[in-house]
C-alpha cells in the first residue's frame, strides 16, 4: 500500500498522478515560490495552476483561472511572443511544453462561451477611451466587476492596429460583443476630443467617475489637456497604477507606454482597471497593486521521463486532446504531491518507479484479502 | 444541448488504450485517418500490458500448429473454438514479427534461439519469454506507443465510457465522462470498440482497472455475452504479490500442505504434480484446507540456483518489489511463503466472429474484452491474443467505418444517460471501496468460485440480488474521481451476477469450471458455450453448441482427467 511520500524530496512534476492508474494522488499548487515561465510571462499567469487544472481536464476551471490575469487569451496565444517557454524546465528535458498552443485553444473556447449580463455591483461609471486591445482590456475588467463601463471609440469597430490582421479582427469582433453581452456599452464612430479643451468636464457631466485613455500613439507629442507628458511625448503615469498626473484619469497601451507589445498592453489595462476600481471606492490607486517580488522554483529535471510535445497544427494550433496531452508535459514546477485516495492504491508500484524525486514510498504488503478468505485459508491466525 | 457537454467525434472510436486498443488503433488506420482511444486511466499508460513480463505464446519456425491445437484442445477439455484458436496461432507468428520489428527484445538462449517456458505439463506450448526481466511488458507499450503517435491516433486519458449510443441497431457512438472533472463527454463514432477487458474483482495482483467497465456497456448495448462461468482464478503470497509462478513451477516450485506434503503430486495430480494452471492448484488447496491441513505454502527450495538466478527480478517494480520484500526480512527464494487463492478476471467475455464484431453493428470488442478462455490460461496468451485480434478487428472496424456514413445520432438519449450518471455526483453515500469489498467477499467463498455448487450458487444469487437491490442505490460520489470508483463497483456486482447466472447454466464439469454438483463432463450432449444476454432488463443463458463435425480435431482426451479431487 502506498506509504508517503517525502516532502522534502518531492519537487511536483507530477509522475505519480500521471502514471497512477487508480488515480490515488493530487498535486498542490499553492506555493509561494513561482514556477520559472509565470516569471518570465509578462502577464505572470498562473500557468502552473493552469496546466494542472488542465492536466485534470478541467477545462473551464484552467481559463476562468487564465482569465484573472489575461482578458483575451485567444489573441494573446496567437500575439504573445511567448518568454514563458524559453525558461521552462522541460527545455532541459526534451521540449518546452507549447505553453502558447495551450493558450491558444483555451482561448478558442473563451470565444465560444456564451456570457450573460454580469450583475451591476456599482453605481459610478467609467470611461474607457479607444477601443483597442488596452481599452477592451481596461473595459472587460472593470464590467467584470462590475462597474458601468462605457468605451468611445472613433473608428467603425474595436480593435484598433490588430484590425490590419484579420484573424485578429475577427477575434476582437468577438470579444467586443462579449464585452457588450456583459454589458459594456460601446460607443463607435465617436471620436472623443481629448486634444480639446473641455474633455474632462464633458466626461464628468456625463458622470463619468473615472476615465482611461487608450487611444494609442495617435496622440504622441499632443497634449490631452491638463496632463504631464513622459520624456517620449506620451502621457506619464505611474508604472503599477497606470495612473496620470490627474487622479481620476490612467492611460494604458500606447498612449502611456513606449513600445508596448500587445501583451503588456493588455496588461496594463488590467492593472488599470484594478486601480480605477479602487479609486471609485474610495481607496488609493494603488491598493494591493505592488508587484511583489517572487522567488522561482528551481527544477532538477534529472531522471524525468521524455514526453514529446504533442504535434501542433500548422498555425501552432492544438486540439482538445492535443491541449489535454500538452499540459500532461508541464512539470508543475514548485508544487507537491500528496497522497488523495489511499484506499485505492493497488500497491502496483507504478508511482514509485516513475517517481525521479525517490520521494514516494510503497509498502510491499498489500490489503487483507476479504475476511473469510482470512478466515479459511489462514486458520483464524489473525 | 448542455453547454458543459464536449462533443467529439471520431471514425473510430476505440474504449481501452491496453495492448488489444493499441493494435486495433495501429491497424484501424489502414482504413480510415481519424481513430480516437480513450482510457479511464492516465494518457497512455497502456493498460495491465505496461505492468505485464511481456511473456508471448507463438510457436516458432519448425513447430507444427496442429501440435499446439491438440495441445489446447486437451487442455480446454475439448471447449475451444478450434478455427479461431488455429487462425491465433498462425498469426502469433506474425505479430510477434511485428513485434521484433518494432524494437522489442525477446529473450534468447547462449546458443541464439529463443528463451522459452514450458506450460501447465503441455508438450509443445510454450512462451516466449522478454527481456530484461521485469521490463518486458513496459517496452511493448512504447513501442505501440510510438506506433501509434506516428500514425497520428488522438488519444485521451482519465475518459471513463459509460453508455454506448445507438441509431436504431447499430452502434453511433459512447458518452462518458473526465474522470478528473467530472465533464460529460459525447463521441460520436462511424464504429465503436470495447478494449476495456471485460472486468474482474480489482483483487490484489491486478490493477483495479480491469473492473467490469464492459459488462454494463456490452449488455446494455444489446451484445451478448460468452463464457461467464469461467474466471481466472491464481493464487498469490498471502501479503504481497509475486509475478511468475507459470515460469516457477515448471523450474521445480511446488504448493505443500501445512504437513509439509506435496499434496499435489502425492494425490491430486499424479502425473504434473503442481506443474498446471494455477486454478487446480487452488482446488487442492481448498481440499486440504477443509481438511484441516492448511496453511498452503509455496516451497521454492526445489528450484536449481542457475532456476533462481534466472528469475531474480533484474527491473521495474518487481525489482522495487523484491528489495522491500528484502528490507523486511523475506526472500522470496529462500523462505516459504504462505499462498491463497484469488479471483481476479472473469475470462468470459463479449461474443464476437472471428474480426471481433458482435451482434450490434459497429460494435467490436477486442483482447481480454473478448471470450476466448475457459478458466485456465497458458502464460503469455493474453499478449498474443491481444495482438492478434487487435490486427484483425483494427482492420475489420476501420473498413466498416470507411464503408459507412457517419450515424444518426440521439442526443437527447445520450444526455440523460449522461445525466443519470453524473447525478450521483457531489453527494454523500455508501462508498465504492465499501461495495467492492461487499461483492468480493460474495465471490471469493470457495463454494461460489472454486469448487461451485448449486446450492451456494443461489445462495450468492440472493446475496447479489440484495447487493443490487438494497446498497448500490445508496451509493454515491462525492468528487468525480469516486464516481468512477463507483461505476466500476456497480460493474463489478453486474460482472458478478453474469459470473454466478453462467456458472448455475453449465451443469458438468469442464476445464476452469468445477461443479461438486456435477463433477463429470456431461458427455450426453455436444459441447456448448453458455452464452448470456439482456432481455427485458434481466440476464438470461442460453447454450450454443460447439460445431465440432466443423473442427479437425475430435477431443479423445481430456486435461481434467489427469486429476482426482475425490
Ligand atoms: C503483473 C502482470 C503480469 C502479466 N504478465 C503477462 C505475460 O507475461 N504475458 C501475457 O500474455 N499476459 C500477461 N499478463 C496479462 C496481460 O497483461 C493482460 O491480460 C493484457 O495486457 C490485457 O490487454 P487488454 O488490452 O485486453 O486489456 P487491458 O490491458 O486491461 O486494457 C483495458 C483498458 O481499458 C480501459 N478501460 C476499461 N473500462 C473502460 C471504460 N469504461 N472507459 C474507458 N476506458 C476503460 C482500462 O483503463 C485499460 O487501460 C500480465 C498481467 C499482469 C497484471
Amino acid at each position: 500500500m502506498i506509504s508517503s511520500i517525502d516532502e522534502e524530496k518531492c519537487t511536483g512534476c507530477g509522475s505519480c498522478v500521471k502514471t497512477c492508474a487508480l488515480d490515488v494522488f493530487r498535486l498542490d499548487t499553492r506555493n509561494e515560490k513561482i514556477a520559472p515561465c509565470m516569471a518570465a510571462c509578462p502577464a505572470r499567469n498562473d500557468l502552473r495552476e493552469i496546466h494542472y487544472l488542465l492536466q485534470q481536464s478541467r477545462l473551464d476551471e484552467a481559463l476562468d483561472c487564465l482569465k484573472l490575469t489575461m482578458p483575451f487569451p485567444a489573441l494573446a496565444g496567437r500575439l504573445c511572443r511567448r518568454p514563458c517557454e524559453r525558461p521552462c524546465s522541460r527545455h532541459a528535458l526534451d521540449e518546452s511544453v507549447n505553453i502558447g498552443g495551450i493558450e491558444t485553444f483555451l482561448g478558442d473556447r473563451d470565444l465560444a462561451r456564451a456570457l450573460s449580463p454580469v450583475p451591476r455591483r456599482h453605481i459610478f461609471k467609467a470611461a474607457v477611451i479607444g477601443a483597442g486591445i488596452a481599452g477592451l482590456s481596461a473595459a472587460w475588467y472593470l464590467t467584470k466587476s462590475g462597474f458601468p463601463v462605457t468605451v468611445f471609440e472613433a473608428g467603425e469597430k474595436a480593435g484598433g492596429h490588430l484590425r490590419s490582421d484579420s484573424v485578429c479582427a475577427s477575434i476582437i469582433d468577438i470579444y467586443a460583443a462579449q464585452l457588450q453581452a456583459m454589458g459594456a456599452e460601446l460607443r463607435l464612430e465617436c471620436r472623443f476630443p481629448l486634444t480639446g479643451p473641455s474633455w474632462r468636464e464633458e466626461l464628468e457631466d456625463l458622470d463619468f467617475r473615472a476615465i482611461v485613455i487608450a487611444a494609442g500613439s495617435e496622440l504622441k507629442g499632443k497634449t490631452p489637456c491638463g496632463l504631464e507628458l513622459s520624456d517620449s511625448g506620451r502621457i506619464k503615469v505611474d508604472p503599477h497604477t497606470f495612473q496620470s498626473s490627474v487622479r481620476t484619469v490612467f492611460a494604458v497601451g500606447d498612449a502611456a507606454l513606449d513600445n508596448a507589445s500587445d501583451v503588456l498592453s493588455m496588461v496594463s489595462g488590467r492593472r488599470a482597471a484594478q486601480a480605477v476600481g479602487n479609486i471609485l471606492q474610495g481607496a488609493n490607486a494603488d491598493m494591493g497593486m505592488h508587484v511583489r517580488l517572487h522567488t522561482v522554483a528551481s527544477r532538477d529535471v534529472s531522471g524525468m521521463e521524455q514526453r514529446s510535445p504533442h504535434p501542433a497544427g500548422s498555425d501552432g494550433s492544438l486540439t482538445l486532446e492535443g491541449t489535454l496531452e500538452e499540459s500532461l508535459r508541464c512539470l508543475t514546477c514548485g508544487s507537491r504531491a500528496y497522497i488523495a485516495y489511499p484506499e485505492d492504491c493497488m500497491t502496483c508500484f507504478a508511482c514509485e518507479t516513475h517517481c525521479p524525486a525517490g520521494a514516494i514510498d510503497v509498502d510491499p504488503f498489500k490489503e487483507f484479502h476479504p475476511r473469510h478468505l482470512d478466515r479459511r485459508f489462514i486458520g483464524g491466525r489473525k | 444541448m448542455n453547454a458543459n457537454i464536449t462533443v467529439l467525434s471520431t471514425d473510430v472510436l476505440i474504449i481501452g488504450g491496453g495492448s488489444a486498443g493499441m493494435w486495433t488503433a495501429k491497424m484501424a488506420r489502414r482504413h480510415v485517418d481519424d481513430v480516437l482511444i480513450v482510457d479511464k486511466g492516465p494518457l497512455d499508460w497502456g493498460g495491465l500490458c505496461s505492468m505485464s513480463d511481456g511473456n508471448f505464446i507463438v510457436p516458432h519456425e519448425g513447430e507444427n500448429l496442429m501440435d499446439w491445437l491438440d495441445d489446447i484442445v486437451y487442455y480446454y477439455d475439448g471447449l475451444c473454438d478450434q478455427k479461431e484458436t488455429l487462425a491465433t496461432l498462425a498469426k502469433a507468428r506474425e505479430r510477434f514479427r511485428d513485434y521484433e520489428a518494432m524494437g522489442h527484445t525477446f529473450a534468447r538462449n547462449p546458443d541464439g534461439s529463443y528463451h522459452t517456458a514450458p506450460q501447465r505439463g503441455l508438450p509443445h506450448i510454450k512462451a516466449t519469454t522478454s527481456a530484461p526481466l521485469g521490463k518486458g511488458g513496459q517496452n511493448m507499450r512504447r513501442e505501440l506507443l510510438t506506433a501509434l503517435k506516428a500514425l497520428n491516433v488522438r488519444r485521451m486519458g482519465n475518459v471513463m465510457i459509460t453508455r454506448l449510443i445507438k441509431d436504431g441497431d447499430a452502434v453511433s457512438g459512447a458518452v462518458g465522462f473526465f474522470t478528473r472533472s467530472g465533464l460529460p463527454l459525447i463521441i460520436r463514432a462511424r464504429a465503436v470498440v470495447l478494449a476495456t477487458g471485460i472486468g474482474g474483482w480489482k483483487t490484489s495482483y491486478h490493477q483495479n482497472s480491469i473492473s467490469s467497465g464492459c459488462v454494463e456497456l456490452a449488455l446494455t448495448a444489446g451484445a451478448k455475452l460468452r463464457s461467464m462461468e469461467f474466471a481466472g482464478i491464481w493464487n498469490t503470497p498471502e501479503r504481497f504479490a509475486w509475478t511468475g509462478q507459470s515460469v516457477l513451477l515448471p523450474l521445480g516450485a511446488r504448493f505443500l500442505n501445512s504437513r509439509g506434503e506435496d499434496f499435489m503430486l502425492n494425490h491430486y495430480s499424479p502425473i504434473i504434480g503442481s506443474k498446471t494452471d494455477t486454478l487446480y492448484n487452488v482446488r487442492a488447496m481448498v481440499l486440504e484446507t477443509r481438511a484441516g491441513r492448511g496453511p498452503i505454502t509455496f516451497d521454492v527450495s526445489r528450484i536449481p540456483p542457475e532456476g533462481i538466478a534466472s528469475r531474480r527480478p533484474e527491473a521495474g517494480w518487481m525489482k522495487l518489489n523484491d528489495t522491500k520484500l528484502k528490507a523486511k526480512g523475506i526472500d522470496f527464494f529462500t523462505d516459504t511463503q504462505v499462498w491463497v487463492p484469488q479471483i481476479q478476471t472473469s475470462q468470459g467475455g463479449v461474443q464476437t466472429d472471428s474480426e471481433g464484431a458482435t451482434c450490434v453493428p459497429g460494435l467490436y470488442a477486442v483482447g481480454t474484452a473478448q471470450s476466448h478462455l475457459v478458466g485456465v490460461y497458458f502464460g503469455g496468451f493474453s499478449l498474443c491474443q491481444a495482438a492478434t485480434s487487435g490486427h484483425d478487428t483494427g482492420l475489420a472496424a476501420g473498413a466498416y467505418a470507411s464503408s459507412k456514413e457517419m450515424p444518426a445520432f440521439d442526443f437527447g438519449f445520450a444526455e440523460k444517460c449522461l445525466d443519470d450518471e453524473l447525478a450521483h455526483l457531489g453527494r454523500q453515500g455508501i462508498m465504492p471501496k465499501d461495495m467492492d469489498v461487499t461483492v468480493l467477499e460474495v465471490v471469493t467463498a470457495s463454494d461460489v468460485s472454486i469448487l461451485k455448487s448449486a446450492g451456494a450458487l443461489s445462495r450468492a444469487l440472493d446475496r447479489i440480488t440484495e447487493i443490487r437491490a438494497e446498497l448500490i442505490p445508496y451509493m454515491a460520489a462525492p468528487d468525480s474521481h469516486y464516481l468512477g470508483k463507483l461505476i466500476e463497483s456497480r460493474g463489478m456486482a453486474t460482472l458478478t451476477e453474469a459470473y454466478i447466472r453462467s456458472s448455475l447454466a453449465r451443469t458438468e464439469s469442464r476445464a476452469g469450471h468445477f461443479r461438486e454438483d456435477f463433477p463429470l463432463r456431461d458427455e450426453s450432449t455436444p459441447p456448448y458455450w453458455v452464452v448470456l444476454s439482456m432481455e427485458d432488463g434481466k440476464m438470461k443463458t442460453h447454450r450454443e453448441y460447439l460445431p465440432m463435425d466443423e473442427y479437425p480435431i475430435k477431443p479423445t482426451r481430456f486435461y481434467m482427467d489427469q486429476f482426482n479431487w475425490s
